[in-house]
């Protein structure tokens, strides 16, 4: 038990560093298609809670089975935990994946056929849970929800390989791969999926077995409570250029020379800006199709500067990140919450 | 040993609704659109073959082909695609292959294409997001 509690403190407390790190400085795509760039680092929260969603659902199927051929009372158990805990994860899947979606695909839901997927395969293991508790003889109540129980399980690869067989928003993994394949990006991302599934497993495998205290899961929430407090005020910034600080949109512009010169948008209008200083983002600029882009373009920036003569004259210029990573973060800690709660009562 | 046959029955029956569910949820292609009789919702994905300005419709014109040289016009406003996008369509913000959301008009005969789209919704794929290198800040 002592060593359990251990292990999954140890995992919160770098699931929580790695969180707050993504979310305040981890990279992001440079150039993207659509809105804000930093929208992207929900690539560090989005992808690995689905990733240990896949894998506490695979788990609650082999334990499903393992009761179906052997009959053992603590293979359903085991296997009704890990798929209480796929729901929580799932649930947290398709919330962080909708807050993304919204700003990085012009639509909250798209009825993109991977969102489909995972929508069916979450509904399938909810019908699991209304399978369960409605057979109320004990003795046939295991066998039938341990049958549709690995039943549901159809969906999961099933939704998994939808963006490979049929055009999908969604990329697949070698995509994916493209961008997280060095760096900071690279250790962000594979640490973030091996922790939030191993602490998910660990957590799920503790039910029954005495539990895990939910302050284990304090560290992320302090995490996501802290990337919020950085980020939400910000974001909720007046655009009122007359205003000695306010939130623009960078629409276009040039370096040149040590001086930033940008077309944002603000309270409705356009205006030039101009700015010496240290840029708010590096790289700068960067080569795509042979051209020179500036990187600053799609992004929100606060502002600090006056306006002369239609321009405003910039003395500080600071990224402000996309308003629902904060959210996911918060999002994203309900999850280690709700399943070191789940674990204590027995019941996940 | 009727239980694990119970599973796999409905495993099957889970797996065909599912696939029926993701495959009813795919995009139509621009040749589709030819069974269309009225004015009907759709998402349609489509080669893009050109664009246009319409400035004094303050509008931006996608015209949307397939392999079989069927077309269909798809309209979006100007302003506000300047204002999601920053600029007019390019490399950076359309790809070759757009998703878009809309409601179709069928054209009449002889009009050279299949009708006219009245786009609601872009919807952007990140595919090309993650062929551009990392950038940091905030």
């Amino acid at each position: 038990m002592r060593a359990r509690l251990a292990t999954a403190a140890l995992i919160s407390t770098l699931d929580a560093a790695t969180l707050f790190v993504s979310q305040v400085m981890g990279p992001f795509p440079s150039v993207v298609p659509l809105g804000d760039p930093t929208a992207y680092r929900n690539l560090y929260i989005h992808v690995p809670v689905s990733v240990a969603t896949y894998v506490l659902f695979t788990l609650g199927f082999a334990f499903a089975l393992a009761f179906l051929v052997r009959g053992s009372e603590s293979a359903e158990r085991a296997a009704h935990s890990f798929i209480l805990a796929g729901l929580v994860a799932g649930a947290a899947t398709l919330a962080t994946g909708m807050v993304w979606a919204s700003e990085s695909w012009g639509s909250p839901w798209n009825w993109d056929p991977r969102e489909t997927g995972v929508l069916f395969m979450f509904l399938a293991f909810t019908v699991y849970l209304a399978v369960r508790s409605s057979v109320k003889d004990p003795d046939v109540r295991p066998r039938v929800s341990m049958a549709f129980a690995a039943a549901a399980y159809s969906t999961v690869p099933l939704s998994f390989v939808v963006p490979y067989a049929m055009p999908s928003l969604h990329p697949v993994a070698p995509e994916t791969a493209a961008f997280v394949h060095g760096g900071l990006t690279a250790i962000l991302f594979a640490s973030r999926t091996a922790l939030i599934s191993a602490e998910a497993v660990l957590l799920a495998a503790s039910a029954g077995r005495g539990g895990i205290p939910i302050y284990v899961a304090a560290p992320v929430v302090l995490a996501a409570l802290a990337v919020a407090a950085l980020q939400l005020p910000p974001s909720l910034a007046g655009t009122d250029p007359r205003a000695g600080e306010f939130k623009a949109l960078v629409v276009s512009g040039e370096a040149e020379n040590g001086t930033l010169r940008l077309r944002v948008a603000a309270e409705g209008e356009e205006l030039d800006l101009e700015y010496r200083g240290d840029p708010p983002i590096r790289p700068l600029t960067v080569q795509v199709g042979g051209e020179e882009v500036l990187t600053l373009r799609g992004h929100w920036i606060l502002v600090r500067g006056r306006l002369e003569g239609g321009i405003v004259m910039a003395e500080d210029l600071r990224l402000v990140p996309y308003w629902g990573n904060p959210i996911n973060s918060l999002i994203y800690a309900a999850v280690p919450l709700g399943l070191a709660r789940l674990s204590r009562e027995g019941a996940a | 040993m009727r239980a694990l046959a119970l599973a796999a029955s409905a495993a099957v029956l889970l797996a065909l609704v599912g696939y029926a569910a993701v495959a009813s949820s795919s995009y139509v292609d621009v040749g589709e659109l030819a069974e269309y009789r009225r004015p009907t919702a759709v998402t349609v994905r489509a080669r893009l073959v050109d664009t246009e300005i319409e400035p004094e419709r303050d509008l931006l014109v996608f015209v949307l082909g397939d392999d079989e040289g069927n077309a269909v016009r798809a309209v979006y406003n100007l302003t506000k695609f300047l204002g999601q996008y920053g600029a007019p369509p390019s490399h950076r913000t359309v790809d070759q292959e757009i998703v878009i959301r809309g409601v179709f008009y069928p054209a009449g005969e002889g009009e050279g294409v299949l009708g006219e789209i009245e786009i609601e919704q872009i919807l952007q794929g990140c595919h090309r997001a993650y062929d551009a290198p990392p950038a940091t800040g905030g």
